[in-house]
């Protein structure tokens, strides 16, 4: 995986100007894998900005170190290139540094600088030097990167796997702040679950999985309803087909009826989600028997 | 070409206006966009857009470069109007660049009205409301791209990354 890699890494600490520093070190790149899990990887890495208001504010400096032993071919960093997102991320990109120790990159460079927006090709700067004199430029830029990052194979373990543990900490207490609107028990949601059925008729409610699972299970139940219907039972039978369908739904599937209500989403009460689902029911039997004339 | 190597092993910014002489440029008939350069970006190209560029831009990127440029100052009222200019720019997008964004708003109502999540956006893209607007939505076009629906408005952890990863691999 790239994260393990240490080919693509956001620095935790800022450099002299408060800037996020991100490093990539083309040698540790394995592109042989799925352009798109590479992708997903670098993604991660840099949602870390999310958590970090003074990376958003002063943005992050990039450094790429295109020295050592590749493992993948330029073609397939031209493939990542172009398929990774650059458009979307929500950093603002302050500079690049390219650090070459030879002349062997010469033709890469250009091809990867082609791959920049346009706001950002006007920002990259090129070194050339030994390992010593790349960390020594850096510092006149105020990053402050330890040359050993780039001549090992891999990054420093030590520190990734830190870095690994700072996020699952974060990870888990986002899990922890969301669960309780997750409960069926809670009377909001700040998102809806899979399972739960939405108001209304837009093509996001129609096809939402919690939607599509209610209908089917009306269409399932609504025989009992016909039959209802013809044998002249009252009200009452009705109803309880209905509470039945209502507690099937909360009991097995855990599902909640939620309405949306200013910003949030509120869970409706069992006496609106009882006559919604009676509503459904009279629809669909109603809707059958015009088919059947 | 005037390229300067400094002391630091730094390359300073090639500067060349595009002349009769350059291979490049005797493209016959061939008529270039400026902006949009060729496979492979070489100094002219770079040269041509920093040309294009005003002293006070290129001054701009030189201090966002050296990390001494001026912070912009975010006062709640620039921040509020910032963040207002900004939802009205999603109107202006069309329903293909704003699918994505919909479908985050319509499924997390709270985000729309989050203004820690679009200042990030506002200063990703140096509060120009227009470009922070075209961000947010590039932003839930890739993540659901990345991702799938189900984790569009979450936050992706550690384990969605492995999960994903170890999918791709058996896949």
């Amino acid at each position: 995986m790239v994260f393990r890699s240490g080919a693509y890494q956001l620095f935790p600490n800022h450099d002299i100007g408060g800037r996020g520093v991100a490093v990539a070190c083309m040698s540790h790149f394995d592109l042989q894998d799925n352009i798109r899990s590479v992708c997903r990887c670098i993604w991660y890495v840099i949602s870390a900005v999310e958590d970090d208001p003074v990376m958003q504010q002063k943005g992050i400096v990039t450094v790429v170190y295109f020295g050592g032993q590749w493992k993948s071919s330029p073609l397939h960093f031209i493939r990542l290139g172009t398929g990774f997102p650059m458009d979307a991320i929500p950093i603002h990109l302050v500079s690049h540094h390219f650090l070459c120790v030879d002349t062997s990159s010469n033709d890469v460079i250009p091809r990867v600088r082609n791959l920049l927006a346009k706001d950002s090709r006007t920002r990259v700067r090129l070194h050339f030097g030994s390992s010593l004199e790349l960390e020594y430029a850096m510092r006149t830029f105020g990053i402050d990167i330890s040359r050993q990052l780039f001549q090992d194979d891999k990054g420093d373990e030590q520190s990734i796997e830190k870095d690994i543990q700072r996020r699952q900490q974060l990870d888990d207490e986002w899990r922890r702040s969301e669960a309780p609107y997750r409960e069926s028990t809670s009377p909001v949601a700040l998102l809806p679950n899979p399972q739960d059925i939405l108001s209304g008729r837009s093509k996001l409610v129609t096809t939402w999985s919690g939607n599509v699972m209610y209908h089917k299970l009306i269409e399932k139940h609504v025989h009992r309803y016909l039959d209802a219907q013809d044998g002249g039972l009252d009200r009452i039978d009705k109803t309880l087909i209905s509470v039945d369908i209502l507690l099937l739904l909360r009991n097995q599937y855990q599902s909640r009826f939620l309405a949306r209500e200013n910003a949030t989403w509120v869970v409706i009460d069992d006496s609106d989600a009882q006559k919604k689902i009676s509503r459904s029911l009279r629809l669909l039997a109603r809707e059958i028997g015009h088919r059947l004339g | 070409m005037n390229c300067n190597n400094s002391n630091d092993g730094t390359h300073d910014l090639c500067v060349q206006m595009p002349s009769l002489h350059n291979p490049r440029s005797q493209n016959a008939g061939v008529i270039r966009d400026p902006y949009i350069p060729s496979d492979s970006y070489t100094d002219t190209d770079l040269a041509v857009e920093m040309n294009a560029m005003s002293f006070a831009e290129r001054q701009a990127v030189e201090e966002d470069i050296h990390g001494v440029a001026d912070a912009i100052e975010e006062t709640p009222e620039f921040i509020a109007h910032s963040v207002e200019a900004m939802i009205q720019a999603f109107q202006r997008l069309n329903s293909q660049q704003r699918q994505a964004l919909d479908r985050a708003f319509f499924l997390r109502p709270a985000l729309s009205q989050d203004q820690s999540f679009h200042l990030m956006f506002l200063r990703a893209r140096r509060f120009n409301a227009h470009k922070a607007a075209l961000a947010m939505a590039a932003y839930f076009r890739a993540k659901r791209d990345l991702f799938g629906d189900d984790l569009l408005v979450q936050r992706i952890t550690w384990n969605d990354v492995c999960i994903l990863d170890v999918r791709c691999r058996t896949e």
